[in-house]
């Protein structure tokens, strides 16, 4: 299998580029509401794969991201609720309780040592609990919070963007949070794999006594992470609440912080491909939204709002796919070179003899 | 003695870590305003108490007005009115199964949370067979339906169609948790991740067969048929113990006691055979399985298809024993996370989950009915949320208590060599 994917590698390239092209040609076909829907369900994917890729670069699964995102999406609306404030400070509220969280459950994890899976289990179920706690212990609101005084974010209009005429209709007229997860893609990229920091971040995650033993403060470089990664979950949860309805629901994330450590997962960690993926993943979810919206097709409801999760499942076996096609590869060439080298040594022998 | 330290030993963290989380829960119930006192009270009166159970005292003796005057009873067995216990009970039946559930997942190293996803599809699974092999079977006897069968037939189906029921409902639990497993053992797909997803869709699955292909009528809140009489597991108060009136608001059967069951079987298994070794084993170190001859795929695999079983009993139990038809929302219910809570707090040991799955149940039970004041009950999942962290600190606080008592020793002897010096 593996031989065979080798000897026809070219063949198989031009294969998968010409395959890409068509899904390219594809999608960009699809009409022009669903693609932006899509690009706008696809930002607390791109965040929420920003903020797992951060910490497992770390060497910390980031479990809890769910929980960060519920408890973004609940503090940004408590901030504007009856206060009347600019939906900006709500998002900036967010994205600060996010790191608290993340501050949290990283001295948790770090100094009392708590089992990681565990730890968020918990942290996750105690989000899940609490927001709903005090959406009645606090505003009196049974499971929804929606109120006039709390304003969503606006569209922003790109002077020069909008007049040009395929890429202005794609790519204009988002809220800022889509915008900002777009500029955190690139941020993520360039602390990863441009600065010092990234560097040890790296380092921490690939052997962390290795780390530890050229004076990396491994401690610190996790705790920074694990912040900077709730940062950007608690920023995909004020999309969640600011961005689509401008309301708090109890349990609004519903799985995304798990189908986002997914995207993380199907790109390797890697920033740029998270993104896409991510976009990907924002596709299958408009596309249930939208052909729910058709009564003609006779599709049940039901299941189309599986479509996500039956993708994730099919990335996830990908993933598996292709470590485990890497795995052989590389085992395969080192029983090659290990017999050759056998043979050169045997030969060595025979001459000196 | 030394079983006496060793219980000691074996409980007093889980204690504290019930204390630590009921005291640290208190501050949400000042945040909403009421008296933490008064709500615990409630709480645990709620969930465990007999009938007029207002006070801590009350939980242990009852004042009762009688004719003869007031008179001091014992209220566990004071069921005048029926008690929480059994309503505790018939909640924690499907708890203690889905914790069990876990635990064997856990056991084998395998992190599977799908127990939510194995439960629903058993339920559904012992729903729909729960009222069409009746039908089936009337029409193959000649008769109409459940009152005008000959006895003879009734007592048959009585015995069989449950068993059937379970049977299907355990293996659906057990195939549907047999994929995430094979995907870990054969591709390393984390557990963890694809069973969460598969308990998505799980419910989504359910979601659609309650709402179309399986909906009876056209009530507000779409549901299925009820299930036959004859393959209904009859709760004690309907059946063997209709008289005793400890019973009497609670549906709680059968169940109870095929979960028990159950759960010895598990001991059995994990302690007592080999299967259960080689799936310890694997736990403990994969390689170290592999090369002392452990097929620990296999062990792994197996645990899988004994945990999703498991969930899937439960599912079936909560259906033929309580519920008698699927409702949409049902899905949502959570009982199956609420085993993986019950099995970590019980650090998957099988005595363990027996004493903690009613006191989750009650927990839930009691916070459901706390309508006191200003308080949601949401407060039952923040106070379990704490027991977990503190119970996951174990070590941390075992440290911390043999620091402070080495502290005091110290302490001790310098004051000891002081008071010696002075003389």
């Amino acid at each position: 299998m593996i031989a065979l994917l080798n000897r026809y590698q070219g063949a198989l390239r031009v294969v998968a580029l010409v395959v890409g092209v068509a899904l390219i040609i594809g999608v960009l076909s699809l009409p022009m509401n669903l693609l932006q829907s899509s690009i706008r369900l696809a930002t607390p994917y791109v965040l929420g794969a920003m903020a797992a890729l951060v910490a497992s670069r770390a060497g910390v699964l980031n479990l809890a991201i769910e929980g960060k995102m519920l408890l973004g999406a609940f503090i940004a609306v408590a901030m504007l609720y009856k206060t009347g404030l600019d939906p900006l400070i709500g998002v900036l509220a967010a994205s600060i309780a996010g790191g608290a969280l993340g501050v949290v459950f990283a001295l948790l994890y770090l100094r009392i040592r708590i089992n990681l899976v565990i730890l968020a289990l918990a942290v996750n179920l105690f989000i899940a609990n609490a927001t709903v706690f005090f959406l009645r212990a606090s505003f009196g609101a049974f499971g929804t919070l929606a109120d006039p005084s709390i304003r969503g974010l606006p569209q922003i209009d790109i002077p020069i963007l909008r007049d040009i005429p395929y890429l202005g209709a794609l790519l204009n007229g988002y809220n800022a949070v889509v915008y900002i997860s777009w500029i955190m893609v690139v941020i993520v990229w360039v602390v990863l794999f441009r600065t010092q920091f990234g560097r040890h971040l790296r380092a921490v995650g690939e052997n962390r006594d290795a780390a530890e033993s050229v004076g990396i403060n491994v401690t610190r470089v996790q705790v920074v992470a694990l912040t900077f990664s709730g940062m950007l979950a608690g920023l995909a949860g004020a999309f969640l609440s600011l961005g689509v309805l401008s309301q708090f629901v109890e349990n609004m994330t519903d799985g995304r912080g798990w189908i986002a450590i997914t995207v993380s997962l199907f790109a390797f960690e890697a920033p740029i491909p998270a993104f896409f993926t991510a976009l990907f993943f924002g596709l299958s979810e408009a596309m249930s939204f939208y052909l729910q919206s058709r009564p003609e097709l006779n599709l049940p409801p039901d299941l189309l709002l599986a479509f996500p999760q039956i993708a994730t499942i099919i990335a996830l076996v990908f993933v598996a796919l292709r470590i485990r096609a890497g795995e052989l590869l590389r085992r395969q060439t080192f029983a090659i070179r290990f017999t050759q080298e056998m043979q050169k040594l045997t030969r060595g022998q025979i001459a000196g003899d | 003695m030394k079983f006496l330290r060793q219980l000691l030993d074996g409980i007093s963290i889980p204690i504290l870590a019930i204390l630590l989380g009921l005291a640290v829960s208190s501050i949400f119930v000042v945040i909403a305003g009421a008296s933490p006192i008064e709500a615990y009270q409630r709480l645990f009166c709620e969930g465990f108490g007999a009938q007029g159970c207002a006070t801590f005292g009350d939980l242990l003796f009852t004042q009762i007005e009688t004719e003869t005057g007031a008179q001091t009873v014992f209220s566990p067995t004071y069921g005048a009115g029926g008690h929480s216990l059994a309503l505790m009970l018939e909640q924690a039946t499907p708890l203690i199964l889905t914790a069990l559930s876990a635990a064997v997942a856990f056991q084998a190293g395998m992190f599977s949370i799908g127990m939510d996803g194995q439960f629903v599809l058993g339920a559904i699974t012992a729903t729909f067979l729960g009222y069409a092999l009746p039908d089936q079977v009337y029409a193959l006897a000649g008769v109409v339906d459940y009152d005008s069968a000959p006895a003879s037939l009734l007592t048959a189906m009585h015995l069989i169609i449950p068993t059937v029921c379970i049977g299907a409902a355990m293996l659906v639990g057990a195939i549907y948790s047999w994929i995430p497993g094979y995907l870990k053992v054969k591709l390393n797909v984390n557990e963890l991740i694809s069973t969460i997803i598969f308990n998505a869709i799980a419910i989504q699955i359910v979601g659609y067969l309650v709402n179309f292909p399986l909906r009876s009528d056209m009530n507000n809140i779409a549901r299925t048929r009820r299930i036959d009489d004859s393959a209904w597991l009859i709760p004690f108060n309907r059946g063997i113990f209709q008289d005793i009136e400890w019973f009497s608001g609670a549906r709680l059967g059968i169940g109870l006691i095929l979960a028990l069951i159950a759960a010895a079987l598990v001991w059995f298994y994990l302690w007592r055979t080999t299967a259960g070794y080689e799936q310890r084993m694997t736990r403990g170190s994969g390689l170290f399985a592999r090369f002392g001859g452990i097929p620990s795929g296999r062990a792994a695999l197996r645990a899988m298809l004994i945990s999703g079983a498991l969930s899937g009993l439960a599912g079936a139990i909560a259906i033929l024993g309580v519920e008698r038809r699927v409702v949409d929302g049902f899905a949502l219910s959570g009982t199956g996370f609420d085993g993986v809570l019950v099995a970590i707090l019980a650090k998957e040991s099988v005595v363990g989950i027996l004493i903690i799955a009613p006191f989750f149940a009650g927990l839930n039970l009691g916070a459901i009915n706390l309508q006191f004041g200003n308080l949601p009950r949401q407060l039952g999942g923040i106070i379990i949320s704490f027991i977990i962290l503190f119970r996951a600190m174990e070590d941390f606080l075992r440290l911390q208590f043999t620091n402070l008592w080495s502290k005091r020793r110290l302490i001790l002897r310098a004051r000891a060599e002081q008071d010696g010096a002075a003389t």
